[in-house]
């Protein structure tokens, strides 16, 4: 006895069908058409990611043309080197005990008013100083309002000096010591002392990019869970129908329905700064996917099946934090996520039309494919103790369809674009000081 | 000297070496051989002669597109007949029409008389008892009977049981049987 799909085989697989007349020409119509189309796609990539480059390039600039990072720096400079008045008596104490045989001067590059970290001594600095002070600066002291800023010396010496409220570079006083070290010193045509003036002028440059440097070096760590903002049912009805011949043939009909659970997802994240207010981020992502399928065939049993999906993903994100206040910090971010199928695991439950549980098959089977999509949230973080923020993220997230591996149907495959909230805790370790010690 | 033209039907090898450059007349000539068997493959699948010819078209823009990725190895008809297979699967889960059904598992054999049935029932008979069978049924009889695919390779496919491909099988078997001699 022959088998019936021998039969069907031998009879159908070299079977062929009459195409209409022309139909090479529909068809080369519809490839061109497609082509033009998968360029015209291509192009919009491109163009995307040339704007996108664009924008992180114009924040880096502005940024860092910014004057309100030029007073952050200044601000975090002063308070290294300004000295309080409850301060005043203790560095006085240690003016007398300091040793300044050859002292460095520490100052603020912004300001001029001391500390040069490129190891300048205080006799070719006082030099300097003498040239242009010789008119003025000594002089008025007696009638200027004190107000006092170091000068950090080697070996954590400071000494103290006076200045007034409207200081110069071009007015630095000296105190007695200062004096007669000057007077041992030979003195300076003008143009000498420009180019000193220039020489120092550079350091204090060199000294400011190191510094900024330095802060780019900010990192963090943290834990994240995340969930779409909805579950999901769906029930459809599909008529099948046989046009063999033209006419409509509905045969069967059947009812599905199904029920997408929340995904939830796990991860830990790190983040590099790359420029200051802008982060990298990157970690690693487990997913829970859960569905629920009933399917309800005319005239037959019931089956129903639930099914498990697990997930591991790398995300890729950049964000720019457009508020960065001590406390708070808001942010948006853009970036992408690859995810792999780990495994898919189902059970189908099968029931007789009187509700009898018929059978029950468990299985497991490997998903082929990845599952990339492209996120863009916003995100608000508050401080909790130190560098530990927790951090709340609503997003939008785009799960790109993978059609030549197609995933197994979860809530990302019936609704691609998802909305999702992410919790999480981030520990910022500090970004490294602005100092020239 | 006269020189003497002759015009030599292209191998298929040539064919697709043409095709790799987009030559537009070997892709035409690639297209007439094949087109009416891919067809009818595409129809088998969703039973619909029109959205048929659509799965048809993609079928061979995605061919054309990715010919450079023909090996050699193997037939070019089974390796097209390929893709025309997962096209036209890709367009049953996106319309959502591949369903569960019972476990049948006893076999099914057809005695001497159905078979001379099967044997004098035209191709496009056979068709047509085929597209009247559910989509699940029919997709799996199709890959497993038709294509030669294995149960296993089937579930992996449809992201479906094993079980259930199995279950399919048996139960699309007592379908079309009954449908056969139904049309005696």
């Amino acid at each position: 006895m022959n088998k019936l799909e021998d039969i069907v085989k031998q009879k159908l697989y070299h079977a062929e069908m009459d195409l209409p007349d022309g139909d090479w020409d529909v068809f080369a119509k519809k490839m061109s058409t497609e082509t033009k189309k998968r360029r015209r796609i291509s192009a919009m990539w491109w163009v995307a990611a040339a704007m996108l480059t664009g924008f992180c390039i114009s924040i880096a600039v502005l940024y860092n043309n910014s004057p309100l990072n030029d007073i952050q720096n200044l601000t975090a400079e002063m308070q290294e080197t300004v000295i309080l008045p409850s301060q005043q008596e203790a560095l006085q104490t240690t003016e007398h005990s300091a040793k300044l045989e050859q002292p460095t001067l520490k100052s603020s590059p912004k300001t001029h008013l001391a500390s040069v970290s490129a190891e300048k001594t205080v006799d070719e600095t006082v030099v300097e100083k003498a040239q242009k002070t010789e008119k003025s600066a000594v002089k008025e002291e007696p009638t200027l309002k004190k107000e006092e800023i170091p000068i950090t010396v080697k070996e954590e010496q400071t000494e103290t000096v006076v200045v007034t409220d409207n200081f110069a570079p071009n007015q630095v006083p000296v105190d007695e010591k200062t004096a007669a070290v000057l007077a041992e010193q030979p003195k300076l045509t003008p143009e000498e002392a420009e180019k000193m003036l220039n020489d120092v002028d550079k350091s204090f440059k060199t000294t400011e990019t190191a510094s900024e440097q330095n802060s780019f070096t900010a990192w963090s760590l943290g834990v994240t869970s995340s969930s779409a903002l909805f579950n999901n049912t769906q029930n459809k009805t599909t008529g099948n129908v046989n046009p063999i011949g033209g006419g409509p043939v509905g045969v069967n009909r059947t009812q599905r329905k199904a029920h997408y659970d929340m995904p939830v997802t796990v991860g830990l994240s790190v983040g590099v700064a790359l420029i200051p207010r802008l982060d990298i981020l990157t970690g690693i992502n487990y997913t829970y996917l859960s569905t629920k399928f009933s399917d309800i065939s005319e005239g037959t049993d019931l089956i129903d099946e639930k099914q498990q999906c697990h997930y591991l993903g790398i995300p890729l994100m950049l964000s720019y934090r457009f508020v960065d206040k001590r406390i708070v910090k808001c942010y948006t971010s853009i970036g992408g996520m690859g995810e792999k199928g780990l495994i898919r695991k189902t059970e189908a439950y099968t029931y007789s039309p009187e509700g009898d549980l018929v059978d029950a098959i468990p299985s497991e089977s490997s998903i082929d494919g990845m599952q990339w999509s492209l996120t863009a949230n916003v995100g608000v973080a508050v401080t909790l103790y130190k560098g530990l923020n927790i951090y709340f993220e609503p997003g939008f997230t785009w799960y790109i369809p993978n059609s030549s591996h197609p995933q197994p149907e979860t809530m990302r495959t019936k609704n691609p674009y998802n909305l999702s909230l992410t919790l999480g805790l981030r520990f910022n370790f500090d970004k490294t000081k602005t100092t020239n010690k | 000297m006269s020189q003497e033209t002759k015009t030599y039907p292209l191998s298929e090898k040539v064919l697709i070496e043409r095709c790799i450059k987009n030559d537009e007349q070997a892709q035409r000539l690639l297209y007439d051989k094949y087109a009416k068997k891919m067809v009818a493959v595409c129809f088998r699948y969703c039973s619909d002669y029109e959205t048929a010819r659509d799965l048809m078209h993609d079928a061979f823009i995605k061919l054309f597109r990715n010919i450079g990725s023909y090996t050699g190895e193997g037939a070019f008809e089974a390796w097209m007949r390929k893709i025309v297979v997962n096209t036209s699967l890709e367009f049953l889960r996106k319309n959502d029409v591949l369903k569960y059904s019972l476990d049948i598992d006893d076999a099914v054999t057809v005695s001497d008389e159905q078979a001379s049935v099967v044997e004098q029932l035209s191709e496009q008979e056979i068709l047509k008892l085929i597209a009247e069978l559910p989509h699940g049924f029919r997709t799996v009889f199709n890959l497993y009977a038709i294509e030669g695919y294995s149960h296993a390779e089937i579930a992996k496919m449809l992201n479906i049981n094993e079980a259930s491909s199995r279950s399919q099988f048996s139960r699309a078997r007592v379908l079309l049987q009954k449908k056969i001699l139904q049309n005696r």
